[in-house]
């Protein structure tokens, strides 16, 4: 009965439009999605009902179904929205599953979708205007993906996705397929523009593999495999590696002759991302990236500091005055300026010498493999916040608090730079021009819609929701839970971002799923959730 | 006759090894002839005074001195008169012997525990190893050689070795393999870690005779250790991610040695079953403190010598 082409569209405007009607409608929505938060017994029960029934026609799709690392028993399932076989971007729904039982959903999905999925250009059509585009080729086994793109302005359009990393950046592009024209284009380079000065002369250990006698930074006691690479200034080779068109040789890795180390830049970048695995492991019980023990991938030097008067300004942004995550588990980590140098009033060093960069850009790859939050827009601040806060989270745990150098706070970045500086607060996101609340938030384009910019939001909301204090711009006051009480606020967040928000979230998902992992893992009307609650209201997310 | 002569000897024999198989026996001290005791029950073989009163027949031993007399009717006593015997002479008491040996096996008892303290590198940091050592017991020889310089005083020099293998508790710190200052303390046990000590003593030794075969000697003099020992040089242990403790499964030794000067007393029981041998114990004391320094530790003191005991042969001339 259902066979008819006519009858199974007509199913799907149905399914979708059912999809959209359980669960708390949020007033910050993705635009054209309707976003979805289903706690309550009843919407939860509706919610369930239709999932499973979308499942059975194709609109709903299981992507991944993982244990939940912090609550035994307990799993969460993520599904894609799917139209006539096509994946639609940023619809999502992230069930949370104990003993067959749902405890709660979010997400977003798109109701309203008509065109026609059958595209007109092929894969390789679309691979090849990229590669007219950026003068690179995508790598084999990197063929872009036929998605439906929801527009900013409304409406949807079926595009080719492709991720390429090009010499100075790493950009996603959405290639019509029936005209081949570029729909949309984002940077996925998720940057911690730093500042400081030097790496310091703090000892730390390094975790090496010694081969043909020569000391490699290959950490091989940590599960996940971390290895440091130095590309000596090797741009090129870099960029070839990024983008898979070679693989890192031995002769790349970070290398010493008698494990005494003397390179500071691949000392931190090799101690910091074990660091990190171990904070995240202990604090989280996260193995790694993915969960899997992904391996993570650290390049340090990927220009030489002599070389920075005679290179772009795009180079010297990304290369020198930059850390980013590259995707599939890779850090690159910026070369600093010549200590001569001063760049923005300040001197700046290697970017592996910050413990907080090193922990936001890998955060980086816990979402990539998590919530996979979009980098533009409210989800790309997400995004960052995340990052900022798992960066601050592991300072906190391995330094002593204070301010100056190698001291936990809640700046990012201070210790790239000399004298110390930060490039964002999350106790103060309006010292360095940041919005500290929702009213505030940057509404335009660049920056990927302000990604670095209305991250201020959620930190601030973190900060408060450990700290407590009052917001500078509501006046609301938030009772904290207290330092010595950091790590559940921690562990709320990260339960939030990892295992309940959907990859377009808004600050109004974030504020929903915080509070219900402050639920899961603390009781109803705990401190806890009273004290993320009031965080979010006082920065003017409902 | 003579079929009696041998088997006397056969169990003289027999008893001296036994003596010596089972430790059991002491030093000898001066022995006195068996003839100036008046000891009836020596051998015809070996006291030839007893031959003396029949010079007649001088080749002949006298076995009914041995044997028991079935006919009272003869008494023996009638042939020691010396109706027509040369006049008895005086006896000349028999001079002490002028050398004593004494071979001894034996224990050392409550042989003074310890502690040793080692370190070596690991991750990057020391990792130290501290072990307790208990008061412990011990196989022990001793050999004794002196000779009598004037009237009951004799010189001369022993050797004695003490063998023990106490277990040992152990405690170690391990430092973390990716973060400084922050070490895992493990325990065990570590058994088979022999300590051997040698002492070679200078002594002078006073004898004071109880009877005609048992006799005493009281020894003592300055004294010169060497000690061995096994001690945990490193810890063997299993760890796994996240490295935050360590289980212990053993150690590797290394031998250290040390040196020191010291005395020994003691006394000794000897008894004698002939002139020239015979079985004895003995008990001494002995001190003195050796610096042993195990790999990479510090130096520490170790108590030597203690209470030793044994028996054995006793060879006199």
């Amino acid at each position: 009965m259902l066979s008819h082409p006519r009858h199974r569209r007509w199913l799907l405007v149905l399914v979708v439009a059912c999809l959209a009607t359980p669960g708390r409608p949020l007033a910050q929505s993705p635009r054209g999605a309707r976003a979805v938060a289903a706690v309550s017994t009843a919407d939860i029960r509706d919610m369930d009902a239709e999932v499973t029934r979308q499942e059975r026609t194709g609109a709903l799709v299981l992507r991944s179904r993982e244990a939940d690392s912090l609550i035994d028993g307990r799993s969460v399932a993520r599904f894609d929205q799917f139209y006539r076989g096509v994946r639609v971007v940023g619809g999502e729904l992230v069930r949370q599953e104990a003993n067959g039982q749902t405890i709660s959903v979010f997400g977003a999905v798109y109701p309203g979708i008509a065109l026609d999925a059958a595209p007109v250009l092929g894969a390789d059509d679309a691979a090849a205007v990229v590669a007219g585009l950026t003068g690179v080729r995508l790598p084999a086994g990197r063929a872009p993906e036929l998605v439906v793109l929801p527009l900013d302005t409304g409406g949807f359009a079926l595009t080719w996705r492709a991720r390429i990393m090009t010499p100075d950046d790493l950009v996603v592009y959405f290639i019509d397929a029936r005209s081949g024209a570029v729909v949309l284009q984002y940077s996925n380079l998720e940057t911690a523009i730093g500042t400081g000065k030097g790496v310091y002369e703090d000892a730390k250990k390094v975790s090496t593999t010694q081969r043909n006698g020569t000391y490699l930074a290959q950490d091989a006691m940590r599960p996940a495999g971390i290895s440091t690479y130095d590309m000596k200034g090797n741009r090129t080779r870099l960029e070839q590696i990024l983008n898979g068109q070679v693989k890192p040789a031995d002769s790349d890795y970070a290398a010493d002759s008698d494990n005494d180390w003397t390179d500071p830049a691949a000392v931190d970048a090799h101690a910091y991302a074990g660091w990190t695995y171990d904070y995240w492991y202990a604090r989280f019980n996260r193995q790694g990236l993915d969960n899997r023990n992904r391996a993570m991938l650290s390049f340090v030097h990927p220009v030489k500091r002599e070389d920075y008067a005679s290179q772009p300004a795009s180079v010297i942004n990304l290369y020198y005055l930059n850390a980013f995550y590259a995707g599939d588990g890779v850090m690159v980590y910026g070369e600093g300026l010549p200590p001569s140098v001063s760049y923005g009033g300040y001197k700046w060093t290697y970017f592996s010498g910050a413990l907080d960069v090193v922990g936001h850009e890998l955060a980086h790859g816990i979402t990539d493999y998590s919530s996979n939050l979009i980098y533009r827009n409210e989800s790309g601040a997400l995004n960052e916040a995340f990052s900022d806060i798992m960066g601050a989270g592991v300072e906190f745990y391995y330094q002593p608090v204070g301010s100056g150098y190698l001291k936990a706070d809640y700046l990012l970045g201070e210790d790239l730079m000399s004298p110390i500086g930060g490039f964002r607060s999350m106790a103060n996101p309006a010292a360095f021009g940041d919005p500290d609340h929702y009213s505030k938030r940057y509404t335009g384009t660049s920056d990927n819609g302000g990604v670095h910019t209305n991250s201020g939001i959620a930190n601030h909301a973190f900060y408060l929701a450990v700290e407590g204090g009052v917001n500078r711009t509501s006046g609301l006051s938030v009772t904290g839970v207290g330092a010595a009480n950091r790590d559940k606020i921690e562990k709320v967040f990260f339960r939030a971002f990892t295992q309940m928000l959907p990859s377009n979230a808004t600050f109004s998902l974030a504020r929903a799923a915080t509070l219900q992992a402050a639920r899961d893992l603390y009781g109803s009307n705990s401190d806890v959730e009273r004290s993320v609650t009031q965080a979010w209201t006082a920065v003017g997310v409902q | 006759m003579k079929t009696t002569t041998v088997s006397r000897w056969r169990r003289l024999a027999a008893a001296c090894a036994a003596a010596v198989a089972i430790g059991a026996a002491g030093p000898a001290l001066a022995q006195f002839p068996a003839a100036q005791a008046g000891a009836k029950a020596a051998p015809a073989a070996v006291t030839p005074q007893a031959a003396k009163p029949k010079p007649a027949e001088p080749t002949t031993a006298t076995p009914q001195a041995a044997k028991p007399q079935p006919k009272p009717a003869k008494p023996q006593p009638a042939k020691a008169t010396p109706a027509k015997a040369t006049p008895a002479k005086p006896k000349k008491p028999k001079k002490p012997p002028k050398i004593f040996v004494s071979a001894d096996g034996g224990g050392g008892f409550a042989s003074a525990g310890f502690t040793s303290e080692a370190a070596y590198s690991l991750y990057g940091e020391n990792a130290t190893i501290v072990a307790t050592f208990p008061d412990a017991s011990g196989a022990a020889v001793a050999v004794r050689g002196a000779v009598r310089v004037w009237r009951r005083l004799a010189l001369g020099a022993s050797v004695t070795g003490f063998w023990s293998t106490p277990p040992a508790k152990v405690t170690a710190s391990l430092p973390h393999p990716f973060y400084f200052n922050r070490p895992r303390r493990v325990e065990g046990a570590a058994s088979g870690l022999g300590r051997d000590e040698t002492m070679i003593a200078i002594e002078g030794s006073w004898m004071v005779r109880l009877n005609a075969r048992t006799d005493v000697q009281v020894f003592g003099g300055p004294a010169f250790f060497s000690v061995r020992a096994g001690v945990p040089a490193t810890v063997q242990f299993t760890e796994s991610y996240p490295f935050d403790a360590a289980a212990f499964t053993g150690v590797e030794t290394a031998r250290v040695s040390g040196s020191a000067a010291g005395f020994t007393v003691g006394g000794d029981v000897s008894y004698m079953f002939t002139r020239s041998i015979g079985v004895g114990g003995h008990v001494r004391f002995s001190r003195a403190a050796a610096s042993l320094t195990p790999p990479g530790g510090q130096a520490t003191t170790v108590d030597l010598g203690g209470v030793q005991a044994g028996g054995g042969l006793r060879v006199r001339f």
